[in-house]
C-alpha cells in the first residue's frame, strides 16, 4: 500500500521513528507539528541539531562528552584530583553530578564488561582510565557501574588490577531507595543494604 | 492456561525499550524462555535484582503470543558467592553461556536444567577448578556426542590410549593415534566424569591434568556448537 503522506512527510516521519522511544504515532505527530512550525523555529532547531554534532566531541581524559579537548570537570582545578569516579555513560556523569555529593573527576568508561555479549576489557576506556592514575596522582577509584552483574563484573576486574598499583578501589553502595517500602525490597537490595549498615551519627 | 509457574536458572538479559529487560532463562519443564521484565531498570521496580544473570528463580509468566511477560519472581538462590569472586563468576557464566547457546527456545530440557542449577549451586558452595570442564563434558554427554573413552575407537586396544578425535568420535591408542593428545592423568579425570565419579573429580584442586581436561571439554563445546564461546577466559586477556 502506497504511503497516505507525501514523500517529504513520510521521509520525516520515517527518521522520527528511528529515534528511541518514538514509535509511528508519535513520529506521524511531531511531523506534523514540525510542517505547521513558524519558519524561524524550524531554522533554530535545524541549527541545534547540526550544532550539536559538530561541536559535541569527547573529552581526551575522561571520555565523557566534551566540547573542547578537556571537559568542563577535567579542567576545572578546584575539583579533587586524587578521587575518580568510573562510569558507564556520559548520562550517568549527569545523574551523580545532579546530586552535588561527589567533587572528584570522572572517567567514562564508554559500557561495561559483557562475558554473555563478548565485551571485553579492550572495548572499553579501561586502558586509558589506568594511564591517568600516575600522572594525575589518583589514590581511589570509585566504580561507579550499575548493580547489576555485568557491572559487578567490570568492578571486579577494574579491583583486581588497582589492587598491585596500591590504588583504592571502592564500590558504590546498594540499598534502599529513599522514600521507598522495606516490604517491597528484593532480598537482595534488603541484604546489602543490611550487610552495609552504618553507625547512626548523632 | 495464559498465566503459568516455573522454576528457571537466569541465562542473560539485554535492555528493552526505556526501562525493560528481556529475560533469557532455562524453565524446568517449558525449555528455554524469552519473557519482558517490564520496569525492572527503575530504582522503584518490584522485581529488584532478582532477574539477574545466574540466579535461580521462581517465576509467574505471562504467556504472550510472541514474548512471555513476567509477573512476579520469588528468589531460590541469588549464589552470592558466585557474584563476589572474579574467576567463579567467569566459570558462572561460561556454564550459562553453553546451555544458552545449546538449548533452543520453548523445547523442554529438564535433565540440562538440573544439571545447570545444580551446578551452579555446588559452585557458589565450594570453589572448584574443574567443574566448566566437567559440565561441559556433561552436556555433551546429553546430546550424545561425548568421545568414548574406553577402548580404542579404531582398533579396539584397551593399552596406551593417548589421543582423542571428534570425526572418530573417541579416545585412540598409539598406533592409530590421531587428533588432541591426552595425558592418563586427564583421561582418568574424564572416565571419572562421566561415570559416577562426578562429585570426587569436582573437589580436584588445580592441576595440569585439570587444565587439560578443561581445555578439551572446551574445545569439543566449540566444535559442537560451531563457534566459539565469549566467556571462558575473558578476564585472562591482557589489555
Amino acid at each position: 500500500m502506497a504511503s497516505p503522506y507525501t514523500p517529504p512527510i513520510q521521509a520525516l516521519i520515517d527518521e522520527f521513528g528511528k529515534l528511541p522511544g518514538i514509535g509511528p504515532r508519535s513520529a506521524q505527530r511531531i511531523a506534523m507539528h514540525i510542517v505547521k512550525m513558524p519558519r524561524e523555529d524550524i531554522n533554530r532547531l535545524a541549527h541545534a541539531l547540526t550544532d550539536a554534532k559538530d561541536r559535541v566531541r569527547y573529552c581526551d581524559m575522561c571520555f565523557n562528552l566534551s566540547e573542547s579537548e578537556k571537559c568542563s570537570i577535567c579542567s576545572d582545578d578546584r575539583r579533587d584530583s586524587s578521587i575518580l569516579c568510573a562510569v558507564e555513560d556520559s548520562r550517568d556523569v549527569v545523574a551523580i553530578e545532579r546530586t552535588g555529593e561527589f567533587r572528584g573527576r570522572y572517567h567514562v568508561l564508554q559500557g561495561v564488561l559483557d562475558p554473555l555479549q563478548g565485551i571485553g576489557p579492550e572495548q572499553l576506556k579501561i586502558k586509558e582510565m589506568f594511564r591517568r592514575l600516575a600522572p594525575e596522582g589518583i589514590t581511589e577509584v570509585i566504580v561507579c557501574t550499575n548493580p547489576n552483574t555485568e557491572g559487578e563484573v567490570t568492578a571486579l576486574y577494574i579491583a583486581r588490577l588497582l589492587e598491585p598499583l596500591g590504588v583504592k578501589a571502592t564500590r558504590i553502595a546498594s540499598g534502599l531507595p529513599v522514600g521507598g517500602d522495606l516490604e517491597y525490597a528484593d532480598e537482595i537490595t534488603l541484604g546489602r543494604a543490611l550487610g552495609n549498615r552504618r553507625t547512626i551519627e548523632i | 492456561m495464559s498465566l503459568y509457574r516455573e522454576k528457571a536458572v537466569v541465562l542473560r538479559s539485554y535492555k528493552f525499550g526505556e526501562s525493560d529487560r528481556i529475560v533469557v532463562m532455562l524453565s524446568e519443564n517449558s525449555g528455554k524462555i524469552r519473557a519482558v521484565a517490564k520496569g525492572i531498570r527503575k530504582t522503584t521496580s518490584r522485581i529488584g535484582a532478582r532477574l539477574e544473570t545466574l540466579s535461580h528463580v521462581d517465576v509467574q509468566l505471562y504467556r504472550g503470543r510472541d514474548l512471555d511477560t513476567v509477573r512476579q519472581v520469588d528468589l531460590i538462590d541469588t549464589h552470592t558467592a558466585l557474584r563476589i569472586n572474579l574467576k567463579r563468576l567467569e566459570q558462572g557464566l561460561s556454564m550459562v553461556e553453553a546451555v544458552d547457546k545449546l538449548t533452543p527456545d520453548r523445547e523442554p530440557v529438564p535433565h540440562v536444567y538440573t544439571m545447570l542449577s545444580r551446578a551452579l549451586r555446588s559452585l557458589n558452595d565450594a570453589a572448584s577448578p574443574l567443574i566448566v570442564g566437567a559440565f561441559y563434558w556433561k552436556l555433551l554427554s546429553s546430546e550424545g556426542v561425548a568421545p568414548a573413552l574406553d577402548d580404542c575407537v579404531r582398533c579396539g586396544s584397551s593399552t596406551e590410549l593417548c589421543a582423542l578425535n571428534m570425526q572418530e568420535g573417541g579416545i585412540l591408542c598409539r598406533s592409530c593415534r590421531s587428533g588432541t593428545a591426552v595425558s592418563d592423568a586427564a583421561l582418568n579425570i574424564l572416565r571419572q566424569v562421566s561415570s559416577g565419579g562426578l562429585a570426587t573429580a569436582l573437589t580436584l584442586d588445580e592441576s595440569p591434568a585439570v587444565r587439560e581436561v578443561n581445555q578439551l571439554a572446551m574445545a569439543l563445546m566449540e566444535a559442537h556448537l560451531e563457534r566459539k564461546l565469549r566467556s571462558v577466559g575473558l578476564f585472562d586477556r591482557h589489555l
